[in-house]
């Protein structure tokens, strides 16, 4: 995978994001709306993806000088969705990722979600292929996962709303939650996780040290460059 | 194994991590799966004292 660094743009004229290799010479710049100068933002910017109007946008975006050299080498229209799946699981068949849930790029919070899928799910099938666990255990994916994706969505698109386009309906619009919560800090209620969890809410502090059921073991450094967070895997005692 | 835990852990469907926990003032059992997330606990205890506790299990060697 390319390291990349990200950049906000945010002029009097549009708002979008750079994305650029770590090395700078190549990137992309996502526009999310342009700005007419009473202030109206308009997010049908695809409307018009010409060579020279995307050269004027990554010019405008840059704020450098109209006759700095621009090159565009691919032009991808995108629309900002925030959806969640039904379910998660089929019989053989689990969704993860983008095919789980869509949400603006706003927050950031897609790619991690996803990770996050494949981390609570790749245990699971790996215990029950192997016949070590029994396939009751698969259903908790769904159980897990699916609500902390819907609560990601919904933080995603809140944000969307306050900083692209606040002219959306905010009426049942969330509040925005901690960002370090959302992307670590799911507190798991399933088959998967026994008794009551100590914590009320949806999303635990990752920071705090709750040990609750349904949370992740705090990370804390151990002995030898090792945390808390090494131990799971080698720990395995009765 | 701790009997209870033995319970809890067919319960989860799955072979977890589980140690006892067995302080002068505290004792207990905690689950804590694969992927980090604790299953399932019985230690009881003030946030330090628990804290502290749950980490010296964790920093034995298997």
């Amino acid at each position: 995978m390319t390291a990349t660094s990200a950049w906000c743009t945010s002029t009097p004229n549009l708002l979008g994001f750079f994305r650029f290799s770590i090395t700078g010479d190549s990137g992309f710049l996502a526009m999310f709306s342009t700005i007419a100068p009473d202030g109206t933002r308009d997010t049908r910017v695809g409307d018009d993806v010409s060579t020279e109007r995307c050269i004027e946008l990554v010019r405008t975006a840059l704020g450098c000088a109209p006759d700095h050299p621009v090159e565009i080498e691919n032009v991808q229209q995108w629309s900002a969705s925030a959806v969640t799946a039904e379910s998660l699981s089929s019989g053989r068949v689990f969704l993860a990722g983008d095919a789980a849930h869509v949400m603006p790029p706003t927050g950031g919070f897609g790619g991690n979600t996803g990770v996050a899928d494949a981390h609570n799910l790749a245990w699971k099938l790996a215990l029950v292929t192997k016949g070590l666990a029994g396939p009751g255990l698969l259903a908790s994916y769904d159980e897990e996962r699916r609500p902390a994706g819907a609560l990601t969505v919904e933080q995603a698109y809140t944000r969307y709303v306050l900083r692209v386009d606040p002219s959306l309906p905010q009426d049942d619009l969330q509040p925005p939650l901690d960002d370090a919560s959302i992307e670590l800090g799911a507190v798991y209620r399933s088959g998967a996780v026994l008794g009551e969890a100590d914590v009320a809410t949806p999303l635990d502090d990752p920071r705090g040290h709750s040990w609750a059921p349904g949370t992740r073991v705090p990370h804390v450094p151990l002995s030898a460059g090792r945390s808390t967070l090494d131990v799971p895997a080698t720990v395995s005692r009765s | 194994m701790h009997k209870a835990a033995d319970e809890a852990q067919q319960s989860l469907h799955m072979p977890i991590a589980v140690d006892h926990v067995a302080e002068p003032h505290l004792t207990g059992t905690v689950l804590v799966r694969p992927d980090g997330v604790i299953a399932w606990r019985t230690v009881q205890g003030a946030a330090r004292e628990l804290t502290d506790a749950l980490l010296r299990l964790l920093c034995r060697e298997p």
